[in-house]
């Protein structure tokens, strides 16, 4: 049972495949795997990170198995169904382009942003405070006497501040591709306002959705990692 | 395949894609949180080693319903996208592997005799972080 | 190749073109915002011409510094910078841009029988991107330099005061130049091609610079994740390399030389697609074992993936982990020769001119081959541990990377020189030059190959008197090299004014750059080209090369 594809709004600005390319679809897949390719160098820049993360995690369990019970888990979760719900958003507000109902697409445009602000909210105002005030800080910065206090057993473990190290630069690197992300589905807000995106024409929206989606995919590895598997 | 005539007909400047239909979002999304569920749930219990196997086995299926469905692999004519995620995630895993298994060999081989160093067991030399040890 | 495509009558094609892609539209913004593959490969030509230049003079003052065995010119602390500044700036800002993103950006398009590469507006944005990393580079270069070595190993590079974090960022964000370029070439093959133009009608340049794309998308992540991490530890103390705080610096070598050895095969792989071009064009004959040369540079670039631990054989690394890779390693060898097998083998009853593009791949496969013959004393793990970090290994990567790609770089530009500019160089002074060159460097690196041998260690500022005869050698050997360089440069330049006007075709070449005016419009074709056959066939009536002396 799928929706009829509805007639395309008088006010949408028809789209004009670029000179280079012959016909819109082939400059849609054009789009489409050039951002695939994209979102490969991604994975393995991301990747690399995972892999120095389980290269500690192996060879410094214990630190790791501790250092985790300092995470928030029910703010992880939050934030977990938080971006769940953007990806469905994100993925409802590129549907609906394509059958031509732009104001639900708008909506759900909207509804992503905020989810994603919501995720950043409670990344920087609620986690990484807890993290400065506790003084569980990466590296150098990272403050034994301080954080034993809050937490006694980082006392007794090898390096804790290579688990923090680990923790504030991939959520960090997430962080800023969130917020990347927030920029790119603003621009789309904009411009789906000055009516570009309809049944013919959504490639941008398809192209930010792979982005957001690969975001929510990092995130899905992300949070149990650190939050949950000791 | 390729075609880059100069400007054809108005028809083929436009899209004209089918949907996937409203359902199949909703079942994923609906899949998505029930897996997080299940993934937070199964944390409290401990399975010992099986912890991060059990954790990750939820975490790979979660991972496919987004890319196959919300990056709509599944239903993508060009097989090439997904010929690409898959390179990716194995030129990681050739990454990961040969630098592990560095790490866990180390020491194994006297370097003056060829054989097998005198060590402790590997758990104990593991969670030393020693330094290189240099082959006279 | 047999097109059919609307091309203007021979007498035509052989005058200067009226209109171009130099004066199609002009003043500066018209070049600054350009979307033309042709000016940005252009502009992209001159900023990496620049760069090489500063590596020679680094080089130079390298040499100059060991024409005696104590100090001669500088001390210690500044001839590393000296060393480190030449490899950073040869690896990142020359060799990983050179044939991609000078020859390829001109040239993958029009072989293609395209307008374009798939998405123009991101390839300016990777020629700014190319500019922005060289302006931290120089900024670097500015504020105390970095004598690392361009591997930037930790800890040293954690702990010296010199200016690491902005040379980091430098390559960091070249590394995305390089990226957008790969991505792009992808997807131009994949989307792009002129209609008839099957897979195996390509031209092996673009199969070369489709390989070397891939390896760019894979690799140069896991490079910018690891410049980060060592940004991160100078700034932050992340720990994660750094043995004082639990870390580990072996690690760092993984993370660098998982990108690093990849590296090698993005910085000589097109150099391989040049090297085809010319070959089968001054033989009059298809490249032998086309299908064969064209896979060997996707095997390279796959094979390339499972061996950099051959760089740490005495790191620390363990001795099973250094047993595999080296004896993964010399997999490697095994589709590169094919290729040098299949260049050599179409020599054979060739038609072969002698011309200046094809005396420097000729001197491609004889230097490249000693390159790669004595890669494999390197894979050798017994080997190697005695000539790591020895001069061996510095004649090695010279012998591939400059005796390799440069020369196969500066015989690609003598080569598509008529087409870019419309104009031919003085073909005597070029002879002359490919000689000057030719001796350049085997002085200057096969001595070094000696040097190795007898235990001279690299990027040591003083040695034992012993060695000071074959160092003074080589340091000639620099300076017959630069003399080289610099007539090239000269009567390129001088062409530009006074050369004559080549014409579409004066090579007689039968790929589909040379099916469209010297220099092209803007557009490339008048017409989309349709091919019909394999991209090197040559009729013996038509196409008859013009000796331009």
């Amino acid at each position: 049972m799928s929706t009829p594809t509805a007639a395309i709004p008088s006010n949408i600005k028809r789209h004009e495949v670029g000179h280079h390319f012959g016909n819109a679809e082939q400059e849609f897949s054009a789009a489409k795997l050039g951002f695939w390719i994209f979102l490969c160098t991604e994975l393995l820049m991301f990747g690399g990170l995972f892999v120095a993360f389980i290269y500690y995690r192996t060879f410094l369990a214990e630190t790791f198995l501790q250092a985790h019970r300092t995470l928030s888990k029910p703010l992880g979760v939050t934030n977990t169904v938080v971006l769940i719900t953007s990806s469905f958003t994100m993925a409802m507000a590129i549907r609906s382009a394509m059958v031509n109902k732009q104001k639900q697409m708008m909506a759900f445009l909207w509804i992503t942003l905020i989810c994603a602000t919501a995720f950043m909210v409670i990344k920087l105002g609620f986690e990484w405070p807890a993290k400065f005030s506790h003084h569980t800080l990466p590296g150098r910065f990272f403050d034994l006497h301080h954080a034993s206090e809050a937490y006694p057993f980082l006392a007794d473990v090898k390096s804790p501040a290579i688990f923090y190290s680990l923790y504030f630069m991939m959520t960090g690197l997430h962080g800023i591709h969130v917020l990347i992300g927030m920029g790119l589905i603003l621009w789309l807000i904009i411009r789906g306002g000055r009516g570009e995106f309809y049944s013919g024409f959504y490639t941008p929206l398809e192209v930010t959705g792979l982005y957001w989606h690969f975001v929510d995919l990092v995130w899905i590895f992300l949070f149990p990692l650190f939050y949950l598997v000791g | 395949m390729a075609h880059n005539e100069s400007h054809a007909a108005s028809a083929s400047q436009e899209l004209h894609h089918e949907p996937l239909p409203v359902k199949v979002y909703l079942g994923v999304f609906l899949g998505l949180l029930f897996l997080t569920f299940v993934t937070v749930w199964v944390a409290g219990f401990d399975f010992g080693e099986f912890n991060m196997i059990v954790a990750m086995a939820v975490a790979v299926t979660k991972a496919s319903l987004v890319v196959l469905y919300f990056m709509n692999l599944k239903h993508d004519h060009d097989r090439l996208n997904g010929v690409i995620f898959l390179m990716g995630l194995f030129f990681l895993i050739v990454f990961i592997g040969p630098t592990m298994w560095d790490k866990v060999t180390r020491g194994e081989v006297d370097p003056q005799r060829g054989q097998a160093a005198e060590l402790p067991a590997h758990g104990a030399a593991a969670q030393q972080p020693h330094p290189a040890e240099q082959p006279k | 190749m047999s097109t059919t495509t609307a091309t203007p009558p021979a007498a035509e094609m052989d005058r200067w073109p009226e209109k171009h892609y130099w004066n199609a539209t002009k003043g500066w913004k018209s070049w600054a915002f350009t979307v033309d593959h042709k000016r940005i490969g252009m502009m992209y030509l001159i900023a990496i011409l620049t760069a090489f230049f500063l590596g020679g003079v680094f080089a130079i003052l390298v040499r100059l510094e060991l024409l005696t065995p104590q100090q001669t010119i500088v001390g210690a602390k500044t001839y590393n910078q000296l060393f480190t500044l030449h490899g950073t700036v040869m690896v990142f800002l020359f060799l990983v841009p050179s044939i991609p993103a000078a020859l390829g950006n001109f040239f993958l398009p029009m072989q293609l029988g395209a307008k374009d590469v798939a998405f123009p507006k991101l390839n300016l944005l990777s020629f700014y991107v190319y500019v922005v990393g060289a302006l931290f580079a120089i900024w670097s270069l500015f504020h105390g330099a970095i004598d690392t070595g361009w591997t930037f190993y930790t800890p040293y590079s954690i702990t010296t005061n010199t200016a690491v974090t902005p040379m980091l960022l430098a390559a960091f964000i070249l590394g995305f130049s390089s990226i957008l370029t790969g991505l792009n070439f992808i997807v131009s093959i994949h989307k792009l091609r002129a209609p008839g133009m099957t897979w195996f009608r390509m031209p092996l340049l673009l199969w070369a610079l489709y390989a070397t794309s891939v390896i760019q998308l894979l690799a140069t992540p896991v490079l910018a994740i690891t410049l980060l991490l060592v940004a991160m530890e100078r700034v932050l103390g992340i720990g994660i390399f750094d043995p004082a705080m639990g870390g580990d610096p072996v690690l760092y070598q993984h993370f660098f030389w998982f990108y690093s050895h990849p590296a090698v095969y993005i910085m000589v792989v097109p150099a391989f697609g040049v090297i085809s071009e010319i070959v089968a064009t001054f033989t009059r004959r298809p490249i032998f074992g086309y299908r064969f040369v064209a896979f060997s540079s996707l095997a390279i670039a796959f094979i390339g993936f499972f061996v950099w631990g051959h760089h740490m054989f005495v790191s620390g690394q363990s001795e099973f982990a250094g047993m595999v890779f080296s004896f993964l390693s010399f997999f490697v060898a095994i589709p590169t020769a094919v290729k040098v097998f299949n260049w050599t083998a179409t020599l054979y009853k060739g038609s072969i001119q002698l011309m200046s593009p094809m005396l420097y791949a000729l001197i491609f496969l004889v230097q490249f081959t000693i390159g790669g013959l004595t890669g494999l004393f390197c894979a050798a793990l017994a080997t190697d541990v005695h000539l790591h970090d020895t001069y061996f290994i510095v004649a090695h990567f010279h012998y591939v990377m400059m005796g390799g790609t440069v020369f196969a770089f500066i015989g690609g530009l003598h080569y598509w020189w008529p087409k870019m500019t419309g104009r031919m160089y003085n073909e005597k002074l070029a002879k002359i030059a490919a000689a000057i060159l030719f001796v350049g460097f085997n002085v200057t690196f096969f001595t070094q190959f000696i040097l190795g041998t007898r235990g001279m260690p690299r990027r040591y500022y003083n040695y034992l008197p012993e060695y000071q005869r074959l160092h003074g050698f080589s340091t000639v050997g620099s300076w017959i090299l630069a003399v080289g360089f610099l007539l090239v440069a000269a009567y390129l330049i001088a062409s530009l004014r006074n050369g004559k006007v080549a014409g579409a075709n004066p090579w007689g070449a039968s790929t589909l750059e040379w099916q469209t005016a010297s220099p092209p419009p803007t557009e490339n074709f008048l017409d989309t080209p349709h091919v019909h056959t394999g991209p090197y066939v040559y009729p013996d009536e038509e196409l008859v090369p013009r000796r331009a002396a």
